[in-house]
């Protein structure tokens, strides 16, 4: 795990950024991102529904809030059960030999691909480091 | 790391974006409760040109000849089977696309399929048709699958455009 105070607030500021952003672009068009989701088809049209309009929000909290600093582990614990999650939705995605958006960046998605794959990891790799950070760091955090 | 109290803050900044997405989509949570979304996650006010039809109504169309059929499969799909006098138009090559490969008139009636079942693709193309200006599409929601189990007419390898 990094310790570094300088990588950890960087490695905030990223995964805070992008989460934000991600939220923030799928907030306008939740039946889109419903959609979007149930073309994994994974879950069932219901709680695409209901995913659709919660997700974004998660997302657009957790983002400010590791961009503030304010309740940095839960929402750094938050963002990596998800990251997690996309982990593994992804790879069976692929697997199952799926051809669908990710639906991540709102009208900006790109493929569920290997890609996204490496994006998602890194971003874990981020989050798990927030997560972990001892208390040391908490004192230097912005 | 308290663990304790990391669960409990994740709690809460679930419960808090339960009840931000609750309040601020609360129209759409109204309509999804009356079954508005329940056949398709369609909005009627921002696609009021895309309805979604079943077997009678689509065989209905294709008797009346009027209708074009657009198929939205990937391409090896079509050449393998497709509703007779179908057009390929894959999602994937197409939901890019500012302008339509179609060359129809806008006012003419379309009719959407791809495999039946769960496949979304009918229903993701219907939207980018609907963008480029088509606005009387319908979308076949028992798709390939249902067409061709029924025994309809269907052909290989055609594609007429």
């Amino acid at each position: 795990m990094i310790r570094n105070k300088y990588f950890l607030l960087a490695f905030r500021l990223i995964v805070g950024v992008v989460f934000f952003a991600s939220g923030l672009l799928k907030i306008g068009d939740p039946l889109a991102f419903a959609q979007d989701i149930k073309n994994f088809r994974i879950v069932s049209h219901e709680v695409s529904f209901m995913t659709a309009l919660i997700l974004p929000w998660i997302e657009i909290l957790c983002g400010a809030l590791l961009i503030t600093g304010i309740l940095r582990r839960p929402s750094a614990f938050l963002v990596s059960c998800l990251l997690a999650g996309f982990i593994i939705l992804v790879g069976v995605t692929m697997a199952r030999g799926i051809d669908a958006d990710c639906g991540c960046f709102g009208t900006l998605s790109h493929r569920a691909d290997w890609r996204l794959l490496v994006q998602d990891v890194l971003l874990l790799f981020f989050s798990l480091n927030i997560l972990f950070a001892g208390s040391a760091s908490r004192k230097y955090s912005a | 790391m308290n663990f304790k109290k990391t669960i409990l803050g994740a709690a809460l900044i679930v419960l808090a974006a339960v009840l931000l997405g609750l309040a601020a989509h609360f129209p759409l949570v109204q309509k999804f409760l009356k079954g508005e979304f329940r056949g398709s996650l369609l909005s009627s006010d921002r696609y009021p040109g895309i309805t979604l039809i079943g077997l009678a109504e689509a065989e209905e169309l294709f008797v009346r000849g009027s209708a074009l059929f657009i198929d939205s499969r990937p391409k090896q799909k079509f050449s393998a089977g497709h509703i007779l006098n179908a057009v390929s138009i894959p999602l994937e090559e197409n939901k890019k696309k500012l302008q339509s490969p179609l060359t129809v008139p806008l006012e003419r009636t379309i009719i959407v399929y791809c495999d039946g079942g769960d496949c979304q693709e009918s229903l993701a193309l219907a939207k980018v048709l609907y963008i480029q200006g088509y606005k009387n599409i319908r979308v076949f929601t028992g798709g390939w699958a249902e067409w061709a189990g029924t025994g309809h007419p269907t052909a290989k390898n055609h594609d007429p455009q």
